[in-house]
């Protein structure tokens, strides 16, 4: 009942909402250190690992990885650290999605308001909206992208085919393409390709095999997407200018002009658009972790006092709690470090998780 | 069974009281007599005449004139008193022999009859609406609906007003579940309250939760909307003496579509589907947008727009938030004052109220000039909206997104609108989600 286009929507949604914060960043920072080389193995790594990983679950319809794991028996001391880091990788990663949006939005958008007023608006809808059911966030996904996208890509197509961009400086950059790649950056780009992680939740509604003839187009547009995110901004800001700014992305959207429009500057529909994307991505990012803990916590006792405090809103709270105590405490460079240090420590825990759960259940068949 | 008839007797005359149109005739002819019982007011009186008292001294025997009498299109079974007391109550008619029981409903409805939909108009489709009662319904529905698998029951609301209650299914094309699921609804229910006289009355006993804002279920007055609801899979609910049926389930698209759009050429249909969507977007979003960008992100308009905004707002003395909420205001009075007077006033609430205020407004310098286009836009466009229920919701919501928009500027804006978003899709109405995009393509399946 449930079609495999949305398997597609979460991919493509990890793609689009990873694409202008910390991974352009640490590409550019490691322009010269080997940022092209190690796309080039990201690629391929990243897109190996979804198709094996997809269709690995789509073994089981309708089953999320909790489920799996207690199918094929897998050892049950191992089961919750396994599920918790999960669990763990997948809040983090909608804490810092929503730490870097909160920074962007108070520093291109509302620069009146305090951070914490911005932070608190969105926490009330993505603690509210990650409690949906599983099914219901695909819907709302797929409404946000429908919407959002096809402007989206019309603002791509524009700042590509901008005047402005600087292709001999794009020419410079991919001169590097020769020197040892860099760990930093090969953590960083598989990280847009990580998007079918989600399926150890979504895998639930989704009753039948995946069909995964259009993961063909996946490969495309994902090579079109890592050359976008790296390349744009080096031709808008020359490849050496590039290392200046701190969210190069959004500041090279500003150059863009729409000359016959109600709005000129091009940025502000890419940012507000942008916005609708990344909390979609931080609601789905949260959907999952909260899934993952709830399966492995105790079952719930009736309560009397408190009704409305049920388990999935404290585990929320939490991690929302944990969310302002990081936007209170700490500044924009030591978030960017955290992001980076996250970037680093998800991809080998990632990589291990699934091969050690593909291993154990294909060891286990034969 | 002489006795029985005392009892019956007995047990009407301590039900229904000393009322004056209460009529207890008795018939003698030849040492043959029958009793009627019946409320006059409610009857058909010719009817009785033709059917009843003539035919008896006509007919003669009292065995033929059972006979004669179970013949009869009206005719029902006597099972115990209270069913012939609730038949009574119904303009039916209690007929005692010396040996047994009749009982005859022959009852007259007083309606206004057939009327032409006002509610939701169409141009150029069918024109007919609901009516009051509950038989010329039916007979709309089955003469727009040519299947032997249309079924209608009966059920009965309200513990004090008792009114009919009739459910139209296709049988073939209902979803089991949704429906079992609605008569379970009804069955729990349909006494909890003493007076249900209205559809939308229903609806709220209905909803699960007290407090809703958007509607879940239909209500309509066109029968070629039934029809085409039914064929869809879907339950009507009908309620005697309320010219508007209730449709379950719901969704979000249905209160966006008019019976227009399957009239008109597909283009023109899909533009005015699109149009309707535009309108929707324009009523929610353009009060929350202007303070928004006034008052936090000028810049985001072209440097002439904002100037020229700006200049317009030169002589306001208050910030953007205050002359948006004083101007909409002041619409949605002019609107609700419009609704309620009668329609010969009507046109002159709206002259004073729109033009000579709006122009008078803007020359006292309480509003700029940009402000009244905005709100007359915005009153327009949620007027597009055809199902009055959804209209009136978003114009509610129109209010929440203004709220969030003038605490935290564009991004309250977006955010309202996606929780909005979001808030919908969490919706059910029946089981069925209530917003979703490709909706035919899952019933497809």
């Amino acid at each position: 009942m449930f079609k495999s286009r949305y398997y597609y929507y979460l991919i493509f949604l990890n793609m689009l909402a990873n694409i202008v914060v910390f991974v352009p960043r640490i590409l550019l920072d490691d322009r010269r250190n080997g940022a092209l080389s190690a796309m080039l193995i990201a690629i391929p790594l990243g897109l190996m690992i979804s198709y094996f990983f997809t269709k690995f679950m789509s073994k089981f319809p309708g089953k999320g990885l909790p489920e799996v794991l207690k199918e094929v028996g897998f050892p049950k001391f191992l089961t919750v650290p396994l599920i918790g880091l999960t669990a763990l990788l997948w809040f983090s990663a909608g804490i810092l999605a929503l730490l870097a949006f909160t920074d962007i939005t108070k520093r291109f958008i509302n620069p009146d308001i305090g951070v914490l007023y911005i932070a608190l608006l969105f926490l009330l809808l993505v603690v509210w909206a990650s409690k949906l059911p599983t099914e219901k966030v695909l819907y709302l996904l797929e409404i946000v992208l429908i919407v959002n996208v096809p402007v989206i890509a019309f603002l791509f197509l524009k700042a590509i085919m901008n005047d402005a961009l600087s292709w001999p400086d794009m020419t410079e950059a991919s001169t590097y393409i020769m020197n040892i790649p860099s760990f930093d950056s090969l953590a960083a780009t598989t990280y847009i390709f990580t998007g079918y992680i989600n399926i150890v939740i979504f895998n639930r509604v989704f009753n039948e095999k995946i069909n995964m003839r259009p993961f063909i187009f996946v490969i495309f547009i994902g090579i079109g997407v890592v050359l976008t995110t790296f390349f744009i901004p080096i031709g808008y800001f020359g490849f050496d200018g590039v290392g200046e700014f701190n969210f190069p992305w959004i500041t090279a959207t500003d150059a863009i002009r729409i000359e016959f429009g109600f709005v000129e500057r091009v940025f502000f529909v890419f940012l507000l658009l942008y916005i609708g994307v990344a909390l979609i991505n931080v609601i789905v990012h949260w959907h999952v972790g909260l899934e993952l803990i709830l399966s492995i916590l105790p079952e719930q006792k009736k309560k009397k006092k408190f009704k409305w405090l049920t388990k999935d809103l404290i585990v929320l709270l939490i991690i929302a709690s944990i969310y302002m105590f990081i936007q209170f405490y700490m500044d924009e460079t030591t978030v960017f470090k955290l992001g980076e240090w996250w970037l680093r420590l998800r991809m080998p825990n990632e990589y291990i998780l699934v091969l050690a759960i593909i291993l154990y259940v294909w060891r286990k068949r034969r | 069974m002489q006795l029985m008839n005392e009892q019956i007797k007995k047990y009407f005359k301590s039900k229904l009281e000393d009322s004056l149109d209460v009529k207890y005739q008795e018939l003698y002819f030849l040492g043959q007599n029958v009793e009627l019982i019946y409320i006059n007011s409610i009857c058909d009186t010719d009817k009785i005449q033709e059917l009843v008292v003539k035919p008896f001294f006509e007919i003669q025997d009292i065995r033929k004139f059972e006979t004669y009498l179970k013949s009869l299109q009206s005719y029902q079974e006597f099972e115990d008193m209270e069913k012939a007391l609730k038949e009574v109550l119904r303009g039916g008619l209690v007929l005692l022999t010396c040996k047994s029981v009749h009982i005859l409903s022959l009852k007259n409805y007083v309606s206004e009859g057939v009327k032409k939909a006002e509610v939701e108009t169409t141009i150029q489709g069918p024109q007919m609406a609901l009516s009051d009662d509950l038989q010329q319904n039916i007979n709309m529905i089955r003469h727009r609906y040519h299947q032997p698998s249309l079924i209608v029951e009966k059920e009965e609301v309200g513990s004090v007003s008792a009114l009919e209650l009739m459910i139209v299914y296709d049988k073939k094309k209902v979803d089991e579940s949704i429906l079992k699921n609605i008569k379970d609804k009804i069955n729990e229910i349909k006494s909890s309250k003493e007076m249900v006289q209205s559809a939308g009355e229903f609806q709220r006993l209905l909803t699960p939760q007290e407090r809703t804002l958007f509607p879940v279920h239909m209500i309509t007055e066109r029968v070629d909307r039934v029809a085409l609801n039914i064929s869809q899979g879907k339950v009507v609910l009908m309620i005697e003496g309320a010219p508007f049926s209730l449709v379950l389930p719901a969704v979000f698209y249905d209160f966006m579509s008019s019976m227009e759009d399957l009239y008109q050429p597909f283009w023109v249909g899909k533009f005015l589907v699109s149009l309707r969507y535009l309108g929707l977007f324009i009523s929610l979003t353009l009060p929350g947008a202007y303070v928004a960008i006034t008052a936090y992100n000028p810049e985001i308009f072209k440097v002439q727009l904002a100037l020229g905004v700006a200049g317009s707002r030169a002589s306001v003395p208050y910030p953007a938030f205050l002359e948006v909420i004083f101007m909409l205001v002041m619409m949605e009075l002019l609107t609700e004052a419009s609704i309620r007077l009668p329609k010969s006033i009507g046109s002159t609430a709206t002259t004073v109220g729109g033009l000579i205020l709006g122009q008078a407004a803007t020359e006292a310098g309480l509003v700029s000039n940009i402000m009244i286009i905005i709100v007359s836009a915005v009153a327009i466009s949620n007027f597009i909206i055809p199902i009055n229920e959804m209209s009136f919701a978003m114009r509610v919501v129109k209010y929440i997104i203004l709220v969030v928009s003038t605490l935290g500027g564009t991004i309250g804006l977006i955010v309202s609108l996606f929780a909005l978003i979001a808030y919908l899709v969490s919706l059910d109405s029946f089981g069925q989600p209530y917003l979703r995009l490709f909706m035919n393509e899952a019933k497809g399946k």
